[in-house]
């Protein structure tokens, strides 16, 4: 239930971000993405340096009280706040760049499919965690290898970005 | 215990299927666009790991 809350509450930030977008998309896309482009390479350029900047967030955690509330329900909305992506410390500054990337050269359709996204790589963090068989010194590998991982997303991110990148815009 | 399934190497693992999936979109000059906007998310999604 709590990997179902978190794709749910994915899904729900990115209808709304991708909202946002559609009522951005009455601007001419190719003057979209030159503004897209500046802030995604700063952001970019500081996480592939392993120094991730700092953009404001909410800071804010989800009381773990709510998990035993209910056997469902509990870990459903756990799950839901968390994905939403504004309940939880941000150590990266990825979604930040999702968000301006659905916001300006997205819509609702991508905004729902990012969402999706989002919500399933937030769920593959305690998935591997437990199919790895031991949680508690995968935590302690993760947490020194934690400037790989954001790097290794922000390669990913790079390249996943440069597919959306209108053909005028590609190099032939 | 093995090494072999950390938050390290399932990164890494997504950052090789998307450098892959943008070069089956290159080579064959197809639209992977969903695929792009999914992919996306999952790295943002993914990189927040380290916080609960």
């Amino acid at each position: 239930m709590f990997s179902t809350g978190l794709i749910l509450g994915a899904l729900f930030s990115g209808v709304v971000v991708g909202a946002v977008g559609g009522l951005v998309s009455i601007v001419d896309p190719v003057v979209r993405w030159w503004v897209l482009i500046p802030p995604l390479v700063v952001v970019l350029a500081f996480e592939l340096a392993g120094r991730p900047l700092s953009l404001p967030q909410n800071r804010r955690l989800v009381p773990q009280d709510v998990i035993p509330r209910s056997e469902f329900g509990g870990p459903l909305q756990f799950g839901f706040e968390m994905g939403t992506g504004v309940r939880t410390f941000t150590p990266t500054a990825l979604p930040h760049a999702l968000v301006l990337s659905v916001v300006l050269v997205g819509g609702l359709g991508p905004g729902l499919l990012a969402g999706l996204g989002f919500g399933l790589g937030r769920a593959l963090m305690p998935l591997t965690r437990t199919l790895s068989g031991d949680p508690a010194a995968w935590d302690t590998r993760m947490l020194a290898s934690m400037p790989w991982v954001g790097r290794a997303c922000a390669v990913a991110f790079v390249a996943a970005i440069v597919m959306l990148l209108p053909r005028a815009m590609l190099l032939p | 215990m093995t090494r072999a399934f950390d938050a390290r190497h399932v990164a890494f693992g997504l950052a090789a299927l998307t450098v892959a999936v943008f070069g089956t979109q290159r080579a064959w000059s197809v639209s992977l666009e969903p695929l792009a906007w999914t992919l996306l998310g999952v790295t943002a999604g993914y990189s927040l790991s380290g916080s609960v």
